[in-house]
């Protein structure tokens, strides 16, 4: 009886993080690893194989530099954004940063449908450019433009807050001591918003590298072409290649793993900053 | 240099803050601006500096119109409430910011936040960052990089109001010792009237944006122009009273309708005039006895008393109404030299006939007397 006390009092802990992975082994530990066990379903040389054809290598390329474009675009834009909202009092402000997070909470599908309606060819600056030969829609414009539009609200919600909580006296005591607005801006703003620019940045990177919903719409999914990684992992599956599309879906899946694991260390780290400031 | 503040004038969206505010500031003075929040102090300070403009007036630096400068070309120095230690440079990189963006050489510029960090009592902490260093310190490190380039004019916004009342009163005494050796002109704002006191040269007490009474402090105290002055700069007790009889030399004024006080010293009052007649809770004494004929002396009862460590504040209700408060030291009743006071005992309130505060009725209060402000 003793023992049985003893032995329920040693896993006792244990049971509620038991509960969690069982809950979450079929819906999340699983599907994970099946991607992987499909991919070297084959062996090792058939993934390999697999991974270094040219519609792949073109489609991991693609995505990778789709992906890069973004961030670098939302960074500026998503900066800009977060100061205006911060820094600047006009009327509509509220409304303004509503707007600017819409992305977040519209079907990307949707987001896809209204920039095709929008720049496609029978849209309302489609036609206009149309004629001039300038047509956006289903190249890698477009889809540039719909990996903009959707991953813009993450690096505003990650600078954003930080201009919140940068007090304007740092800037004024930098104006007061002679800096131009330039300095102030490198000196003192650049510096506090370093760690959430990369991090800001990071989080972009990972939610255009696996955009499907608004890439799907705007590119017309042309291989060799307009087709990203994850557009691929998608026409393999429709045409029962399931090994190809799993070598990529593995791929893609290290390289979330791997943003997110950056993520979380600079996270922790600002935060460690954070804490070591406010002692 | 001296700065000329000339009738400016500040509001935001139609709310006045600062209201055709004229104020002299000479070379090397200390000028303070007291005043609750809300009163136009820091804005004041603000425009001075050129971080926001004024709608109307002007600002001269030692005769130059420096009204539409911006702040970097004003070259004054700042010393923020908050700090603002820029938590990304060490505490010597703040203090060179100002240097570098001149483009001093590295060696000038370690060689005086070197010497600033001495003035300023943190000798080697230059390598530290603001999170390592208490409240204290980092109000003297803003001090010494506001200094560090020289600036004409020092502008300090409540430079001690976010620091314990000790350190408070530590570095209000390093900071006079610290300004009076560089003998910068200086304007602070505080609404620490004991803080103003201390260290203005002048102090002007603001109200409502606008300026109510300028100069010397002990003027400012013992001769303030207005009730609010002589209820902002320390506690008051107020009656209503009338002028029975004034000649050059003394004034008699009648305080409810029938007990006389009088105060030494010419005055601009005619008999008949109504008046508020204001005494201080520390220029009042208690006693059993009755005053002398070149004293004050008013008769109530003790209805409360309250112990503050060094005093004893008794609130003493007069005869004909109206409640007084008043301060006695506790050491005199340790000594013997007093003996305490009971609560419904009857005694004299009494004052010297040299004290008070004559002021015209426009600003007479509603009730009779007036609460100590506090």
């Amino acid at each position: 009886m003793n023992q049985g006390k003893a032995f329920y009092k040693k896993i006792s802990p244990m049971l509620p993080a038991g509960f969690l992975v069982l809950v979450l082994l079929p819906l999340l530990l699983l599907p994970l690893a099946s991607v992987f066990i499909y991919a070297l379903r084959g062996g090792p040389g058939n993934l390999v194989a697999s991974l270094t054809t040219t519609d792949v290598l073109f489609a991991l390329r693609f995505s990778l530099i789709i992906a890069f474009a973004t961030a670098v675009v939302n960074t500026v834009l998503g900066t800009y954004a977060a100061w205006v909202l911060s820094k600047t009092r006009f009327p509509g402000r509220e409304q303004l940063g509503i707007i600017l997070n819409l992305p977040v909470a519209i079907p990307n599908v949707v987001v896809g449908t209204s920039l095709l309606l929008l720049w496609g060819p029978i849209g309302l600056f489609g036609q206009v450019l149309g004629p001039l030969g300038i047509q956006p829609m289903f190249t890698s414009v477009g889809v540039l433009l719909a990996h903009v539009f959707v991953t813009f609200p993450y690096m505003l919600g990650t600078i954003k807050p930080v201009l919140d909580d940068l007090e304007t006296t740092y800037e004024e005591a930098a104006y007061t001591m002679g800096a131009s607005r330039w300095q102030a801006f490198l000196h003192v703003v650049f510096p506090a918003l370093k760690g959430g620019l990369l991090t800001g940045a990071l989080l972009t990177f990972a939610h255009s590298l696996g955009e499907f919903g608004a890439t799907v719409m705007v590119s017309g999914n042309l291989r060799l072409r307009t087709q990203t990684a994850p557009l691929y992992i998608f026409s393999q599956f429709e045409s029962g290649n399931i090994q190809a599309a799993n070598s990529v879906a593995a791929v893609l899946a290290i390289l979330s793993f791997v943003l997110f694991s950056l993520i979380l260390f600079l996270a922790a780290r600002t935060g460690r900053k954070g804490a070591q400031r406010g002692r | 240099m001296s700065i000329v503040i000339d009738q400016i004038s500040k509001s935001y969206g139609g709310h006045t803050v600062v209201d055709r505010v004229s104020l002299n500031v000479n070379d090397g003075e200390l000028v303070v601006l007291l005043g609750s929040s809300g009163s136009g102090k820091s804005t004041i300070l603000r425009l001075v500096a050129g971080l926001i403009l004024p709608d109307e007036g002007r600002i001269m630096l030692n005769g130059v119109d420096i009204t539409h400068l911006p702040p970097q070309r004003r070259g004054l120095g700042f010393v923020f409430q908050n700090y603002s230690i820029f938590p990304n440079m060490t505490i010597a990189e703040n203090i060179e910011f100002g240097m570098r963006i001149r483009k001093v050489p590295l060696r000038e510029r370690k060689a005086h936040s070197e010497r600033l960090l001495e003035l300023v009592g943190l000798p080697g902490l230059g390598s530290r960052y603001s999170s390592q260093l208490s409240g204290g310190q980092q109000q003297r490190v803003a001090l010494a990089r506001a200094l560090a380039y020289e600036p004409p004019v020092l502008l300090l916004d409540e430079p001690l109001g976010a620091v314990d009342t000790k350190t408070r009163i530590q570095l209000r005494q390093s900071l006079k010792s610290i300004l009076k050796e560089i003998g910068v002109t200086t304007i602070m704002v505080t609404h620490d009237q004991q803080e103003a006191f201390e260290l203005a040269d002048r102090v002007a007490i603001m109200n409502n944006g606008h300026i109510e009474q300028y100069g010397f402090p002990g003027d400012v105290y013992y001769n303030p122009a207005t009730q609010f002055t002589a209820d902002f700069v320390g506690d008051i007790n107020f009656f209503e009273g009338r002028v029975t009889a004034s000649t050059a030399e003394e004034c008699e004024i009648e305080l409810f309708g029938h007990w006389p006080v009088r105060r030494r010293g010419s005055h601009p009052f005619q008999p008949g005039r109504n008046v508020l007649y204001g005494v201080r809770p520390e220029q009042i004494r208690v006693s059993l006895l009755e005053p002398e004929s070149y004293e004050n002396g008013i008769k109530g009862v003790i209805e409360n008393s309250m112990f503050f460590g060094d005093v004893t504040r008794y609130s003493i209700r007069l005869n004909r109404g109206g409640v007084v408060d008043v301060r006695v030291l506790n050491y005199l009743f340790i000594e013997g030299m007093v003996m305490p006071y009971e609560l419904n005992e009857e005694v004299w309130l009494i004052w010297s006939q040299g004290s008070g505060i004559i002021l015209a009725d426009e600003t007479l209060p509603e009730t009779r007397s007036l609460s100590p402000a506090g």
